[in-house]
């Protein structure tokens, strides 16, 4: 805590009280100048050592309700972490339409994606050019997310992008000659739509190339026209394999922001549930992992697992993918009779499967053969913005669970699992002892599931339904939650979890009404995802799968 | 916690296949097993509540006289994320006119269900399967409430029954600014 106050008056010394302040305990928001702006980011970076860049964002202030304080366009908002006193910064930059930013990746490797996101979305100029489309398709034209753009005009789009295509291949300087081999938007070691194009050279591989944007929905436009509770149904739709964390993600996000607090109980199983979601997504990622690397039998024992908690997911909320189970302060309902017997059982019966499981997996002599490679250095991991497990397979010590606790996690015993190489054997550890941690978060947590009422914040949770129909003014309540939805002051934020990848943020600003103004999602998988191509470069094809599925790329949160 | 890499020493190939087949053995055997367990006499989630919790295809309501539970007060639309339902309140009637859900464009999140104070629209445990209704997806009333897999077609019955005879002057309030949110 020292610490923080110490770099705190640092920065402020440096930046000068005008243009840093602190919005929220830990969150820090600097408003950026486009004359000093490679210092102040080498600043932040080697003297802060606020090493992580977690999320380049844009906002378009065009239609925006109440003042402009700069009086430009755009705004481009930079989210940096300082992962020795956990502190989050937020570097805000003004600019107008035809002003260009410096690209800050020579400071962050990891920018790179999402300053073409930038620009894709926003129309936002790095160094003065125009970058590569990412998300949408190479011939769309215009820039989705602004707010004058035509949602209802149609673009035809003629031609898919080529195998390694000329013009990028000249971007980048890669070589005219090898193999280049598609691996495809359906191949079956992806979970999802993507695609991987690689260069060989006899079975080693000397270039990636990666395209995705299969499955951009557009999630953050969407999210401008709906309600706070209305949202909640599509974050199940981000990282399908753990639907709850999103959820949980989403809904907190909107809670902070609004500055309520939420019953007891309703945070006891949100942990409940997030960490049987947090188990389900690592079981996939290890049976898929499995099944890639020739043991086919191994995903039905992993998925066996999965099936079992999925059961618990469906007779609380009645879905097993798709739970949409939190809403906006609190829970969706309570337990239903009998089912926390259910849920001991289950765990019971899990935790004596994984011990089988690790038995089977964690010795094979092939197993082993076929996952110690493509390690990754730490330094590295951390340029490129990983996060979760991938970064503690690495060897760095990072759980937002542990660090930053919210909900109850500062009151359970549970230990962070680490690895030392970084390499798929370490990552195929952690998700192993990563699971058992959570089953033991989990029994904890039901030992001590605080009693009393779920949904107890005024003005936001529906009253009771038997109220209702009694009461005139409990009726008028609720039918203007329902209609208007819910109404939260202007403001903006950026709340983090530990989602089952690594660290999920939701980037929320509000202008007063009751849709969010704009809303980013910070994807786990996006970086993870950008640094495949050079983890895998001069290693051959079959680690390449081995790594592909060891980052666990889910592509409904890659593309939102 | 580090995870030590030479706590997983290797073994050989026939250690591995002996370890393997333990495990599948003791598997089949308390497979085996659980046929003659009976119950442990725990509590345990019901399967009526199960069912009861299954988002399958939406159904209306039906009240003791077997008509429409719905007042067509318009909440359900209001709140729906995907736009799919469709109401229209008949002045007349003082009741819903139509009521048509585009079941494609439904994503089965359960918060019409929630919106609804008098239980008037329902998930049911029946999954939508491509041969359902002819493949007319954009539904009515008719199939909604009186389909024949709903008691025989004669509907579920509302958890609130909202009976004429039995609304006073308390109850009244749910007749009254009845499609203020269809109309809006």
């Amino acid at each position: 805590m020292e610490n923080s106050r110490e770099l705190f008056q640092k920065c402020e010394d440096h930046f000068g009280p005008s243009r840093f302040t602190e919005c929220r305990p830990m969150e820090w928001v600097l408003v950026g100048d486009l004359g000093k702006f490679q210092d102040d980011f080498s600043f932040l970076k080697e003297s802060c050592q606020f090493n992580l860049l977690l999320d380049i964002c844009g906002v378009d202030n065009l239609n925006k309700k109440g003042e402009n304080p700069s009086g430009k366009r755009f705004e481009v908002n930079y989210h940096l972490l300082n992962l020795e006193e956990h502190v989050r910064i937020r570097v805000k930059v003004y600019l107008d339409d035809r002003e260009s930013l410096l690209s800050i990746t020579p400071l962050w490797k990891g920018a790179e994606w999402f300053e073409r996101e930038a620009w894709d979305m926003y129309g936002i100029l790095f160094n003065g050019k125009p970058k590569e489309r990412i998300l949408t398709h190479h011939e769309f034209r215009g820039h989705p997310l602004r707010k004058d753009f035509d949602i209802k005009k149609r673009i035809p789009l003629s031609s898919p992008l080529a195998l390694a295509p000329q013009d990028t291949r000249k971007l980048r300087g890669l070589p005219e000659d090898g193999h280049w081999l598609n691996i495809d938007p359906s191949h079956p070691i992806t979970k999802g739509a993507l695609r991987v194009m690689v260069n060989l050279e006899g079975e080693k591989i000397k270039d990636v190339l990666l395209e995705i944007g299969y499955l951009h929905r557009g999630f953050e436009k969407l999210c401008e026209g709906l309600n706070y509770n209305q949202i909640i149904p599509y974050t199940d739709r981000l990282n399908y394999c753990s639907a709850a964390l999103n959820n949980i993600g989403w809904c907190k996000a909107v809670e902070e922001l609004m500055e309520i607090e939420i019953s007891e109980r309703a945070k006891a199983l949100r942990m409940v549930f997030g960490e049987l979601a947090r188990v389900i997504d690592h079981l996939i990622s290890l049976g898929t992992m499995a099944e890639d690397l020739g043991a086919p039998t191994g995903l039905w024992f992993f998925m066996e697992l999965r099936e079992r908690i999925s059961k618990l997911f469906t007779s609380y909320c009645g879905g097993s993918f798709n739970p949409s189970l939190t809403r906006v302060g609190g829970m969706s309902h309570d337990l239903p009779l009998g089912w926390v017997n259910d849920c001991l059982n289950t765990v019971k019966s899990v935790e004596h499967s994984m011990d089988d499981l690790s038995k089977m997996f964690s010795q094979l002599p092939w197993w082993m053969d076929k996952t110690r490679v493509c390690p990754i250095e730490a330094r590295e991991a951390i340029e490129w913005g990983f996060t979760g497990p991938c970064l503690r397979a690495c060897g760095i010590n990072y759980d937002l669970r542990k660090v930053s606790p919210y909900y109850y996690y500062g009151d359970v015993e549970f230990e962070v699992p680490l690895g030392s190489k970084g390499d798929v054997y370490d990552k195929y550890l952690v998700r192993m002892e990563e699971i058992r941690q959570s089953l033991k978060i989990i029994t904890q947590v039901l030992d001590y599931l605080p009693v009393g009422r779920l949904n107890i914040v005024d003005g936001v949770s529906l009253p009771d339904k038997s109220e209702v129909y009694k009461d005139k003014k409990a009726l008028d309540k609720y039918r203007s939650i329902i209609r208007d939805g819910i109404k939260v002051k202007p403001g903006e934020i950026y709340s983090a979890i530990e989602g089952a990848n690594g660290e999920l943020g939701f980037y929320i600003q509000s202008d007063g009404g009751n849709t969010p103004y704009r809303v980013k999602v910070r994807p786990p998988c996006f970086p993870l995802f950008q640094s495949f191509s050079e983890i895998v470069k001069g290693n051959y094809l079959s680690d390449a799968y081995a790594t592909l599925v060891s980052l666990n790329i889910v592509p409904g949160e890659l593309d939102r | 916690m580090i995870l030590k890499r030479e706590l997983y020493q290797r073994h050989g190939y026939f250690k591995g296949i002996l370890i393997v087949l333990s495990f599948q053995v003791s598997r089949l055997f308390k497979l085996f097993l659980n046929i003659f367990k009976k119950g442990e006499g725990r509590l345990t989630v019901s399967e009526d509540q199960k069912r009861s919790q299954y988002k399958g295809m939406l159904a209306l309501t039906v009240n003791k006289q077997g008509e429409i539970q719905c007042t067509g007060c318009g909440l359900c639309q209001a709140v729906c994320p995907s736009d799919c339902i469709d109401i229209q309140f008949d002045k007349k009637k003082k009741g819903v006119g139509a009521f048509n859900i585009d079941l494609l464009r439904c994503v089965f999140c359960g918060l019409c269900e929630e919106a609804c104070p008098i239980d008037g629209i329902r998930h049911t445990a029946e999954i939508p399967s491509p041969g359902h209704f002819e493949q007319n997806w954009n539904v009515g009333i008719s199939t909604l409430a009186f389909r024949k897999s709903l008691n025989d077609g004669k509907g579920l019955l509302s958890k609130y029954t909202l009976d004429p005879k039995d609304l006073d002057q308390e109850n009244e309030h749910f007749l009254e600014d009845e499609g203020q949110t269809s109309n809006a």
